[in-house]
């Protein structure tokens, strides 16, 4: 079980309720915010990562990425989709494996088990699609 | 056989495939004059999105041209255009376009006639497939 959701049972246990806001300086709490349309595929994250907490993917995920629409510039990929978009005949249902001399494709896996909420992710990602969010939520919420 | 001619575009790396292709030229070689060069520095910089521009404007079939395996000018660019060519023609197959319209064919500076034979060999199989399936508007 993560280090926070022990703190939360025992919180609970004791009558704590509420959304926690987590100081600065005090790691290990909290949660990633992962935005798959601002993920540029470069993977610095599981590099920079010191435990092993992310893992890099090498997925296309055509039916998810097919339906996805064009909004305020979030996708990274939009002139990808709108091409792929204009050339289909049937649509796409199954996701495709991103040989490995491919740059720029795939999706990111977050294990919140191994995270110490260092924010080395977030510092390092080229397209800020990581957001370590430093909130405890007791009581009401997860 | 209706009488369509396929419009081909070829990705052709500098150091390799072009020079095989400007070889074949000063021999005066005949090759199916459906094929349209565009020349790169080297095979590995040609993009997915480069081939699905050319597929939106209308190109029947595209061919990437490069250095043979071991010979890349700049030493690993012709593995990457291979496998960013498998890669789209996987996503292609997939949305119904076909696959088999993009192809990536090697050959060394000294082999014209391979460039031959394959821009010969891409125009009959495109021929065949028939034109670029979407209707295109633009």
């Amino acid at each position: 079980m993560r280090k926070s959701e022990l703190l939360v049972e025992v919180a609970k246990n004791i009558g704590i309720k509420g959304t926690i806001n987590v100081p600065d300086g005090l790691w290990g709490y909290g949660k990633i915010k992962y935005d798959e349309g601002k993920c540029i595929g470069c993977s610095k994250c599981e590099v920079n990562c010191s435990e092993g907490a992310i893992s890099f993917e090498r997925i296309f995920d055509l039916p998810k990425i097919y339906e996805a629409e064009k909004s305020d510039g979030s996708l990274k990929k939009d002139r990808i989709v709108a091409l792929i978009k204009s050339l289909t005949l049937k649509k796409p249902k199954n996701p495709i494996n991103v040989p490995e001399l491919v740059e720029g494709y795939g999706n990111v896996k977050i294990d919140l088990d191994k995270c110490i909420g260092c924010g080395n992710c977030q510092r390092y990602c080229t397209g800020k699609a990581l957001k370590v969010e430093k909130i405890l939520e007791i009581g009401g919420g997860n | 056989m209706s009488d369509f001619e396929p419009k081909i575009i070829t990705f052709c790396c500098n150091y390799c495939s072009y020079v095989a292709a400007d070889t074949a030229g000063t021999r005066k070689e005949h090759y199916p004059a459906n094929v349209e060069l565009l020349r790169l520095p080297c095979s590995g910089k040609v993009d997915i999105l480069y081939i699905l521009e050319a597929f939106n404007k209308g190109v029947d079939g595209v061919l990437v041209t490069g250095c043979r395996k071991e010979q890349c000018h700049f030493m690993e660019g012709n593995y990457k255009a291979e496998a960013k060519v498998m890669f789209l023609k996987d996503i292609l197959d997939e949305i119904g376009f076909g696959g088999n319209r993009l192809h990536v064919q090697f050959m060394s500076a000294g082999e014209p006639d391979e460039f031959v034979r394959a821009v010969t060999d891409m125009t009959a199989r495109i021929k065949e497939l028939g034109p670029n399936p979407v209707e295109n508007k633009k």
